[in-house]
């Protein structure tokens, strides 16, 4: 259908950012989320990266523009730039690193004072695998953990000695982040890069409330006479795509 | 987004007059807290400072072609300077039509030896034994490529470099040009930057026996630096232990630059070509006196500068692609920074890499605006009917494409592809990039910094008026309610005097009746 919803791919146009602190996994939840692996050893992110995903949901293909950014607060200079327009962002923080959250928590401030209004932000905790299994095998993930520490020269000896001493536990409650993320107003969840967990349910949920009618009338000039039909019809559906979704996670975004 | 926040400011500032006129009566009225006489001077202080902005809506740039809104910001600011822009494209003209490659290259070089000098005088120059010794050690080495070089030539070079670049600019511009021979490059490098000093070296050693805040940071990007490469990826081989070493001590050497992601690269390659102590030694030279810091300090300030620089090149030398950028909503910030940060070493072919290399350690980190320029030029009718998305990912995956060649596996080297890298250096040094060009863009880039300073000074003042006005206008909307209340009270009492008067009246009545 030659609907003014459709681009020439007919496709819907979402951007997305990602931010957060330096190597709480940004990288590898888009490399997740568009090519569905892990690499423990990618390069890490220099300035920005940009990638594409197309995804299904319910009748409509969405395709994300995703920029992932560096996150090292020295390329914070950078960031506004690829904030501005998004209609979408993921502040992820490190469920094994407090001071993370708070890092992420001033991310969604920044957004929610500069970016688009409109804005869909979603609060992801990632590496929720060297959690989950840390009772049973927490000398195996120590290794991993050690990612934590200071990327500016703002680390506090004391933080210092908390990452250190914190490897493979928790460090932030599910409890806490679910209870900031609805008082801000964000969509949470608890995601592994490493594992695919809560990835693929990550995207969904943003492209479900994405509100694609105003992108729609944003992008294309004519777009705003799309008949009122469309919005209700969409949302009595989401219901059913949403059990689907929950079903078969791996297959809600492989185009 | 400046444009937004004085429009803010703008639709506030009636409101503030508003308030003051509606007040004017009761301040007169209560003279003796009148407001200074700064109220008046501050709001029409405010009438002025909105002009600033809005004269940015006036460039001549159309207003289709800034989809974002920062783009408003530094027109503004080049308006200002057309002065020595102009003047620049006069002399980039005169300097680059008639000139060849190799003299263009010339002109860098020797801006580059000029800046060297005053450290050359300073430090106590290399024995040409040392360097005969270094040299008969390449030569032994038995090289395949040790044949084909050179010796004469190249062993005058590194003999005295400085000297033999400032007599020979035009034929040692052509060498590099060319390729400095591999096994001779980090000797010759060294030379270059002039960066061999005994008492650094032992700095360096110090710095090793010492712990750094970063140590961590680092050690979480060692196995994620040249990944695939031979030479780094052994987690507790020498390769990723020499990048741990001279990136711990430069964080010690230089803490407010400590460890920034992106440094690892450019440690990387210096490693590829020279021993740690001697590529610390580099690396020091590079930051400092190449001004490689300014990328990795915080807020980037020479990162953002030559970003700066390279856009204004893209406008005045592809003025087409330019435009199609704008239009396409691609800044140049998007894909350069990597290409700035690391000197092109962020997932680029080695070979390209270090001829790269080669020329900015002759002429200047200024280098990459060639190269970057020459690509473009290179790719401008492909990019020119590409979309955002395509565009991006055109310059991160096929940019390079025209300069790379199908090509029979050989045994030393089993890789399929080969780079017409020659053919890439020449195109860059075609690019008529003039150093006084740079030098043009550099003093708008200092220009429209300042404008945005002053911008922000005016945008923090008129904000501090505002609030001695807010708060002014309270103390005298309390003084307003503490009138009423008098004036309240002051009625009461008058009505009650009048119930008294009556009540008196009446019962003067009712006396004079009786
Ligand atoms: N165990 C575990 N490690 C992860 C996960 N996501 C990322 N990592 C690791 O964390 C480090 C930083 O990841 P990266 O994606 O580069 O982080 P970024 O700086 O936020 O982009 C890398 O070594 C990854 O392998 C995860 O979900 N689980
Ligand atoms: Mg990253």
């Amino acid at each position: 259908m030659a609907d003014a919803a459709a681009s020439a791919d007919k496709s819907i146009q979402v951007k997305l950012v990602l931010l957060g602190e330096a190597a709480v996994g940004k990288s590898s939840v888009v490399l997740r989320f568009v090519s569905n692996e892990f690499q423990a050893n990618k390069e890490p992110t220099i300035g920005a990266a940009f990638l594409t995903q197309k995804c299904r949901l319910e009748d409509r293909v969405l395709r994300y523009e995703i920029w992932d950014t560096a996150g090292q607060e020295r390329f914070h200079s950078l960031a506004p730039m690829y904030y501005r327009n998004a209609q979408a962002a993921v502040v992820v923080y490190d469920v094994t690193k407090a001071a993370s959250l708070d890092k992420a928590k001033s991310w969604v401030k920044e957004l929610q004072r500069q970016a688009n209004p409109h804005i869909v932000i979603a609060l992801a905790g990632n590496k929720v695998d060297l959690v989950n299994n840390a009772a049973a095998s927490s000398s195996s993930t120590t290794e991993e953990t050690s990612e934590d520490e200071p990327d500016d020269a703002t680390a506090t000896p004391a933080e210092l000695a908390q990452a250190a001493s914190g490897d493979g536990l928790r460090a932030v409650a599910r409890d806490e982040a679910q209870a900031y993320a609805t008082e801000a107003g964000l969509l949470f969840f608890e995601t592994s890069a490493k594992t695919g967990e809560g990835i693929v349910e990550l995207f969904t949920e943003i492209a479900k409330k994405i509100p694609i009618e105003h992108i729609l009338a944003s992008t294309r000039g004519g777009g705003a006479n799309r008949p009122g039909g469309a919005a209700s019809g969409s949302n009595a559906q989401g219901n059913v795509n949403l059990d689907a979704n929950n079903q078969t996670p791996k297959n809600a975004c492989n185009c | 987004m400046t444009a937004d926040v004085t429009a803010a400011r703008m639709t506030e500032s009636p409101e503030d007059t508003d308030a003051r006129v509606e007040l004017r009566p009761l301040e007169t009225l209560m003279s003796p807290t009148s407001s200074e006489p700064a109220t008046d001077l501050d709001i029409v202080d405010d009438a002025r400072f909105s002009v600033v902005p809005l004269s940015a809506a006036s460039s001549d740039t159309p207003d289709e072609m800034t989809p974002i809104e920062e783009t408003v910001d530094i027109t503004a600011g080049l308006n200002e300077s057309r002065q020595p822009q102009s003047e620049a494209n006069g002399h980039g003209a005169e300097n680059g039509g008639g000139s060849t490659p190799s003299r263009n290259g010339a002109q860098f070089l020797l801006a580059r030896l000029e800046h060297q000098k005053e450290r050359s005088d300073t430090l106590p120059a290399r024995s040409s034994l040392d360097v005969q010794k270094d040299l008969e050690r390449v030569q032994q080495t038995g090289d395949a490529e040790a044949s084909t070089i050179d010796w004469d030539f190249w062993g005058e070079v590194v003999a005295d470099y400085q000297t033999y670049a400032a007599d020979h600019s035009e034929q040692l511009a052509r060498a590099i040009e060319a390729g400095i021979p591999s096994p001779l490059r980090g000797l010759i490098w060294q030379q270059m930057c002039a960066s061999k000093d005994p008492a650094l070296e032992q700095l360096y050693a110090q710095y090793l026996k010492e712990t750094s805040p970063h140590e961590r940071a680092i050690k979480r990007d060692l196995g994620r630096t040249f990944p695939n490469h031979a030479f780094f990826t052994d987690g507790s081989g020498v390769g990723q232990g020499n990048l741990s070493n001279v990136l711990k001590a430069y964080s010690l050497h230089d803490p407010e630059v400590g460890y920034c992601q992106g440094l690892p690269f450019v440690v990387a390659v210096l490693l590829l070509n020279m021993p740690d102590e001697e590529a610390f030694c580099v690396l020091v030279r590079l930051m400092y006196s190449y001004d490689l810091r300014g990328h990795f300090l915080p807020e980037m300030p020479s990162l953002q500068l030559r970003m700066f620089q390279f856009d204004r090149l893209l406008e005045e030398l592809l003025p087409v692609l330019h435009v199609h950028f704008l239009r396409q909503g691609v800044k140049s910030s998007m894909f350069c920074s990597q290409w700035f940060l690391t000197l092109f070493s962020y997932r680029w072919p080695l070979p390209i890499v270090y001829r790269i290399w080669d020329n900015c350690l002759a002429s200047g980190i200024e280098a990459i605006f060639g190269f970057s320029i020459a690509l473009l030029l290179k790719n401008e009718e492909a990019l020119l009917n590409l979309k955002f998305d395509q565009i991006l990912d055109f310059l991160k995956s096929k940019i390079l494409d025209c300069y790379t060649v199908k090509r029979e596996p050989t045994e030393e080297d089993p890789s399929t592809e080969g780079y017409l890298v020659d053919e890439f250096v020449m195109d860059a040094f075609r690019t008529r990039i003039t150093p006084f060009m740079l030098d043009a863009y550099a003093r708008e880039y200092a220009d429209l910094l300042q404008a945005r300073e002053a911008h922000a000074a005016e945008m923090d003042s008129l904000r501090n008026a505002n609030r001695s006005l807010t708060a002014q206008v309270k103390k005298l909307e309390d003084s307003l309610a503490q009138l009423d209340r008098e004036h309240c009270d002051i009625v009461k009492e008058l009505v009650m005097q009048r119930i008294t008067n009556e009540e008196l009246e009446t019962e003067l009545v009712r006396y004079k009746l009786l």
